[in-house]
């Protein structure tokens, strides 16, 4: 029988210790390298075909190369954790901060700060599926089992503007493999994304719905199940609606297709 | 130059000064009586005279700030104009705080802030002393449609419009 039950339920129960208050972290930092390639395609759904200004969404292609660092920050009252997470790199995004609060189980309660990294240059709505990359949420599992894990995440811009980021996943645990000199658990899950959500911050409100599909692979470190590595391949279909266009209500629909990988690297200063 | 300006709000001098610590006359304080206090800005008064110049706050944001909260510190002169003294980026700051909407008209494009929420502290500040500020810069639009992120300028002002999400007088 792998570690993996043993170590996550004694992290499961040490993050339940009830705490007095708000305390330091003072775990060590960890830092990743994320490799994300984008592409998408977009149309109205009316078949319409797009008009001049809208055709710079026709497709877009994109690569991008950064680093997020975790610095552990507080630990708080329910077990919960504060990771400020630190992009860097020849990216938009570098120098951005977002904070990430979440339990040891990977389990993602809040992300603030993300207007931070809002916005077309940082690309929100294409980076969002990065949190659970690097805090994923992983069952229960022995060598060669399956199990089924929903993980949901909260995508909120500012006061107004809210999406809910849902994967349904089976999990399928592979035994431990070497990777970099180290032993990880590997893993492989596929499943559903849904998002839902609006953005409010207009009146009336721009609509946002999702369907797709998630599938990828995860190895986390045997030691401190810490993700080591994390191949993901993720796609869905966005419809986003515009009721206040000009003229006349636009239904856009963007097929997002996300797609790269995650190493942790060793910890700069 | 003359002395502290008389507040032309008694109630709220009264709270002021109460606040203060300068004994509530009449309720039979052996302090001795305090010295009037400094000409308080009135709350509602901060946030209208803010909003009546937009231009001056946002002039105060560095160029290069991006979404999120910023705190500035500013002189506040009371009087329509607004002299920077400091900026800091604060995330998450915490606080007691009134807000505001304030409607930047204009470009949006490349970085230039759509629209910035502000919020003075409850109570105000002192008039010709600093003044904490507090900015939240909306991100620019679109928040979760992905658009090239090279797309700049006039493209990005028609994309905008064409799909309802201009701000007025944009």
């Amino acid at each position: 029988m792998g570690r993996l039950p043993h170590a996550i339920a004694c992290s499961i129960a040490v993050s339940s210790c009830v705490h007095t208050g708000v305390e330091p972290d003072v775990a060590p930092p960890r830092q990743w390298s994320v490799s994300l390639d984008i592409h998408t395609e977009t149309a109205r759904s009316d078949g319409e075909p797009l008009d001049t200004v809208l055709r710079p969404l026709a497709r877009i292609d994109e690569s991008r190369r950064f680093s997020i660092r975790g610095e552990r920050a507080l630990r708080h009252p329910d077990g919960s954790r504060s990771t400020r997470l630190r992009f860097s790199g020849e990216d938009p995004l570098s120098g951005r901060v977002v904070d990430l609060r979440h339990f040891e189980s990977g389990e993602i309660l809040a992300l603030d700060w993300l207007e931070h990294a809002a916005g077309p240059a940082g690309g929100i709505d294409v980076i969002s599926p990065i949190f659970p990359l690097v805090s994923p949420k992983v069952p229960l599992l022995r060598r060669g089992q399956q199990g089924r894990m929903i993980t949901a995440w909260p995508v909120e811009v500012g006061p107004d503007r809210k999406v809910t980021e849902r994967i349904r996943t089976v999990w399928t645990h592979l035994g431990t493999q070497r990777l970099g000199g180290r032993a990880a658990h590997a893993f492989r899950y596929q499943g559903d994304w849904e998002t839902t959500g609006e953005d409010a911050g207009h009146t009336p409100s721009v609509g946002v719905e999702g369907r797709g599909r998630a599938t990828g692979s995860l190895w986390l470190d045997v030691s401190d199940l810490s993700v080591m590595a994390h191949e993901f391949d993720w796609e869905r279909r966005l419809v986003l609606d515009y009721p206040a266009a000009p003229g006349a209500a636009v239904q856009l629909v963007q097929r997002q297709h996300l797609s790269g990988r995650v190493d942790q690297q060793a910890v700069g200063r | 130059m003359s002395g502290p300006v008389p507040s032309r709000h008694p109630r709220w001098r009264f709270l002021v000064a109460a606040v203060l610590g300068a004994g509530v006359p009449g309720l039979g304080s052996a302090a001795p009586p305090a010295p009037p206090p400094p000409p308080y800005l009135e709350r509602s008064a901060a946030l209208a005279a803010l909003a009546a110049v937009p231009e001056a706050l946002a002039s105060c944001l560095p160029a290069d700030a991006t979404a999120g909260l910023v705190r500035l510190r500013v002189r506040f002169h009371g009087d329509g104009t607004l002299e920077p003294v400091s900026v800091e980026d604060a995330p998450g700051a915490p606080g007691c705080w009134t807000d505001g909407l304030l409607r930047v008209r204009g470009s949006r494009h490349a970085g230039a802030p759509a629209e910035v929420r502000f919020s003075v502290p409850v109570g105000a500040g002192l008039l010709g002393t600093p003044l904490d500020v507090e900015l939240r810069i909306v991100p620019p639009d679109p928040v979760f449609l992905h658009v090239p992120s090279d797309l700049e300028g006039p493209e990005r002002d028609a994309l905008l419009k064409r799909l309802g999400l201009a701000a007025e007088g944009a």
